[in-house]
């Protein structure tokens, strides 16, 4: 195929994609009850437009399923048969396999197996009372031409007892070829006229085919006076030469109204010629043995205009836009911000005031504000896997899910949509896994058998929490415990709180499943997880209740790309400290920072004593010679576990800089949320600062108001 | 000057196939995609021939080809559907609509032209 | 040479770590810079010696010689930093030395001994005649071990603790 043709094709799989989510919507509704004519149609429409473009490109397996599945869709929409549950479930199953067909037309999956799904939608289309067999396929023909169309013979259209075209193949066989000439004559009704059509185009086709007027019958033509330019009176005679092939002159009149004249035959008939002249009228056809009479149903008289008004709002105009693009205007945008900044920088405090500056660190800023909207988009597709997920699960262990979802329209950015699918995907599955339990074990607790994963979306300030909340039995700690003792995770006379069992769950190396079972994959387990969401900038909470169930929380930034940063130095590198997280800083008065043990300081705050870290000494880096508390600063940065000081030895200034990810060509390191590029070229690591002071790291609570 | 064509699709890449087919014929392509859509481009443009598939939103095909005859501007214009549908009843109503002919999906190139100069002076 | 490949024929990279010469399919390598101290980062095992910009994108610098299970290499004037693109993602590499870019002929490869690392790095061997040091064609052959550098890649999960 050409590029070109790739381009378009691929163009094609995306909105299979959107079909498949518009279907799989329209599915679920009907199985929750709403089987209006709206979401029936919906449905329709998104399968008939797959199997349309598949068609056109080729792909004879998802043609075929489609066209399938879409003939028990037609005859839901047409009434025919009722959507009851028992037969919206074949759809539902039937869906599946046809997003596993489209799946294996993109080259991505293997062909399903989808004779069983098949089968369930012929039990569907002939227990209903009406018999209208599945109209057949046009058979296709192997070879595409140039541009990839799978040619169909236009003969097959022939059958057409409406008469948009004539019966000519069936003849054709009984007929040597190279005999006499043809004689037509094509006599055009009034109603041929109608509908644009032009008679005199057919008649110079036919010449194009090599043939020639040889008489016209005016017999009709009435006196000037009763003239109607509407009609036709005309009936021409031609001859067409031997060697033309009947349906090629069949061809012609296709779209000729039925009830004009048209007569095809040899002038010399020698040959069995048996149906030779023969009027082709509006009339049934003689079939071929392999496809089924079809009866014309009486045609219902078009709508009139009046009724066919509908009150529809017109959709927003949209626009596709390559994601790459969107990045690289990104890009630019957050270049824009590091050159403003630096622009300020060079500016004399007196000309910093001037209302150039800010205004161009306003319009700055808003162009970055409606560049990442642009990117964002309802986090709803990143759900979208899930029901089917839930299916597959629920079938394979037994165990009955319903799914509630909240919030599906929270935007978020497109590059977080990306990264949170597989998290989502995991959390999913160990909530069924592990979390819910099986019918028998829920009733026997008096919980209704059916289990319930409850996900949903909420913006936060700048903040998007993520839940997937399950009902099941809750994380049996003990377990967890003893899991992690006996991994190493854990010392085995540790002390810990309930929450930090919790996040023993996501700790390295840590599985409770004793079978990698095949559902829950590859083995990797909850500690991707969290380090596939600290590499987007967020983080995991846990809650879990036993007996009641368990609730993963993945809190994400809003916006990705760009941050409000300090900039400080330690040890002679840069690092950046996200500003939302920094409360104060403090120059130390001698004395002011004490040690508390060996390996902690504590600074004395307006009464409070808070924590205080050496990043040398979270990082691990050798300190050679480490500065004392009176030559550094402390940050005071906000965690969870209350306000912890940083201590480093100066700070540059703020600035906003622009998030470079570190797993793009690494990995996600703990304790980093990225890196950036300075102003002169050189790097800034960005630091997690939840990661770095809160979790197993700190063991330290603020002690308020100690007596010296 | 080559003929213009309008085509009618909600499905994006079949409307830039027809396209890709018919200005490698000559045609001058322009696109709509949906009925709605369809009606008003039919007045910016003024094609020669409207080809349109039946099966959208908002405004199906046999919609479109009614409405396009109410408007006497429009009265004699060539109208093909261009669908994967193909039975009796679609094709009479499209007919009673005021379509001057049908083809039906997938197509070929050859084919599609020819029919298109079989309506379309 | 020709910008168009022969079948049969690869053209590889050559350079040195200590006294051994290894290659590269030069289609991985995307550029070749000066050595420069690369921004250390934190948590990461000894031989990711950090990471670097190039041209707007943050890329990890790897000691070859340690990660091959070597003692570091000494940075001297000729140390290079080979930057490298490993299905989509960038690395750079310090080596000693960059020799030469050389046209091998597949045929001409040798299987990689059986070696008991627990990863095999080297995916080939082929002899090649090493340029003089001034230039001249040198009548010395030189064995080149061949990298996979899919092996050598960092993106692959690896085990981090806090």
């Amino acid at each position: 195929m050409s590029q070109e043709l790739d381009e378009i094709q691929a163009i094609f799989f995306e909105e299979c994609a959107e079909g498949l989510t518009t279907a799989e919507q329209g599915l679920s509704a009907m199985a929750a009850g709403d089987v209006s004519a709206e979401v029936i149609a919906g449905v329709f429409r998104a399968v008939h437009s797959i199997k349309g473009g598949a068609g056109a490109f080729g792909h004879a397996a998802l043609t075929a399923f489609s066209h399938r599945f879409e003939n028990v869709l037609d005859e839901v929409r047409a009434g025919r048969i009722a959507p009851t549950p028992a037969v919206t479930a074949v759809m539902l199953t039937a869906f599946d396999i046809l997003s596993d067909h489209v799946a294996a037309a993109k080259g991505t999956a293997p062909l399903p197996d989808d004779a069983a799904a098949l089968a369930a939608l012929d039990e569907v289309l002939t227990g209903k009372a009406a018999v209208t067999p599945a109209a057949p396929l046009p058979a296709p023909v192997a070879e595409a031409d140039e541009f990839g169309f799978t040619p169909v013979a236009a003969v097959v259209e022939e059958f057409d007892p409406f008469g948009f075209e004539p019966v000519g193949v069936v003849l054709e066989e009984l007929e040597p070829a190279g005999s006499a000439d043809w004689t037509v004559r094509f006599g055009p009704s009034r109603a041929a006229l109608a509908n644009g059509a032009e008679p005199l185009l057919v008649v110079r086709e036919l010449e194009g085919l090599g043939g020639q007027i040889t008489g016209v019958d005016a017999d009709a033509l009435p006196g000037l006076r009763d003239l109607d330019p509407e009609d036709s009176y005309f009936i021409w005679t031609l001859s067409v030469p031997g060697t033309v092939a009947r349906a090629d002159i069949a061809d012609c009149f296709d779209f000729v109204s039925p009830d004009s004249v048209v007569e095809i035959e040899r002038v010399a008939t020698e040959a069995p010629a048996v149906i030779a002249a023969e009027p082709l009228v509006a009339e049934t056809p003689p079939t071929l043995a392999s496809l089924p009479p079809v009866a014309p149903a009486a045609v219902a008289p078009a709508t009139s205009p009046a009724e066919s008004v509908r009150h529809v709002e017109p959709p927003a105009q949209t626009i596709r836009v390559e994601l790459t693009k969107l990045d690289m205007l990104l890009n630019l945008v957050g270049e824009l911000v590091i050159r403003g900044s630096i622009l300020a920088d060079r500016l004399s405090p007196a000309d910093q005031q001037r209302v150039e500056l800010p205004e161009l660190a306003r319009l700055t800023r808003e162009i970055q504000d409606n560049v990442m909207s642009l990117r964002a988009q309802p986090i709803k597709q990143a759900f979208s896997r899930v029901p089917r997920m839930l299916r597959d699960l629920s079938a394979e262990t037994g165990k009955q899910v319903l799914l509630e979802t909240l919030g599906e329209m929270t935007e978020v950015d497109k590059g977080v949509i990306e990264k949170i699918g597989d998290p989502l995907t995991h959390m999913i599955r160990n909530a069924v896994d592990h979390g819910i339990e099986s019918p028998a074990e829920r009733v026997a607790a008096g919980k209704s058998p059916e289990g319930t994963i409850r996900l949903s979306a909420e913006q936060k300030g700048a903040r998007i929490f993520v839940r997937v909340a399950d009902d099941g039995r809750g994380i049996d700690r003990a377990r967890v415990r003893a899991k992690a003792v006996e991994k190493g995770i854990v010392a085995a006379d540790a002390a810990l709180s309930n929450e930090e069992i919790d996040q023993l769950i996501c700790a390295p190396g840590f599985s409770t499943a004793e079978t990698i079972s095949n559902i829950s994959g590859r083995g990797v387990g909850m500690d991707v997880v969290r380090s596939n969401v600290e590499a987007l900038g967020g983080r995991v909470e846990i809650s879990s209740v036993p007996g009641q169930g368990t609730t993963f929380t993945m809190i994400l930034p809003l916006t990705l790309a760009i941050l409000d940063g300090m900039v400080v130095r330690l040890a002679g590198q840069r690092y950046v400290l996200p500003l939302a997280a920094v409360v104060e800083s403090v120059k130390p008065e001698p004395g002011q920072v004490r040690p508390m043990s060996p390996t902690s300081d504590v600074i004395e705050l307006r009464g409070n004593y808070l924590p205080v870290r050496r990043l040398t000494d979270v990082f691990g880096f050798a300190t050679n010679g480490s500065r004392a508390p009176e030559d550094s600063l402390v940050i005071i940065v906000e965690s969870e576990a209350g306000p912890v000081g940083l201590m480093v030895d100066t700070i540059e200034d703020r600035r906003e800089v622009v998030i470079k990810s570190l797993d793009q060509n690494l990995h996600p390191i703990r304790g980093l949320g990225g890196a950036t590029i300075l102003g002169d070229g050189s790097i800034a690591l960005i630091l997690d600062v939840e990661a770095l002071v809160g979790g197993a790291a700190s063991t330290f609570h603020p002690l308020k108001g100690l007596a010296a | 000057m080559s003929k213009l064509i309008l085509t009618v699709d909600d499905s994006a890449s079949m409307r830039m196939l027809l396209k890709t087919s018919l200005t490698a014929q000559g045609f001058r392509i322009e696109g709509a995609n949906d009925g709605a859509h369809g009606l008003e481009r039919m007045h910016e443009v003024a094609p020669d021939l409207l080809i349109t598939d039946i099966n959208m939103p908002r405004m199906d095909g046999f919609e479109l080809i009614e409405a396009v005859r109410g408007i006497p501007q429009f009265r004699g214009l060539p109208i093909l559907v261009l669908s994967t549908e193909f039975s009796d009843e679609k094709k009479a109503r499209a007919r009673v609509a005021g379509a001057t002919g049908w083809i039906t999906k997938p197509f070929e190139a050859a084919k599609l032209g020819a029919a298109i100069r079989r309506v379309c002076p | 040479m020709s910008a168009i490949d022969t079948p049969g024929e690869r053209k590889i990279v050559t350079f040195s770590l200590g006294s051994q010469m290894f290659g590269i399919d030069m289609k991985a390598l995307i550029e070749i810079r000066e050595w420069e101290d690369p921004t250390p980062l934190p948590g990461v095992p000894a031989y990711i010696k950090g990471v670097t910009n190039l041209r707007g994108t943050v890329v990890p610098v790897v000691g070859l010689a340690e990660r091959i299970g070597w003692a570091p290499s000494e940075v001297h004037s000729r140390s290079c930093i080979l930057v490298v693109n490993i299905g989509g993602n960038q690395c750079g590499f310090l080596v000693d030395e960059v020799t030469d870019i050389v046209l091998i002929k597949a045929e001409d490869i040798q299987p990689a001994p059986d070696v008991e690392t627990h990863e095999n790095v080297i995916t080939g061997l082929v002899q090649i005649t090493a340029r003089a040091p001034d230039g001249t064609q040198g009548q010395t052959g030189a064995m080149v071990s061949l990298l996979d550098l899919n092996t050598l890649s960092l993106t692959r999960q690896m085990d981090f603790a806090a």
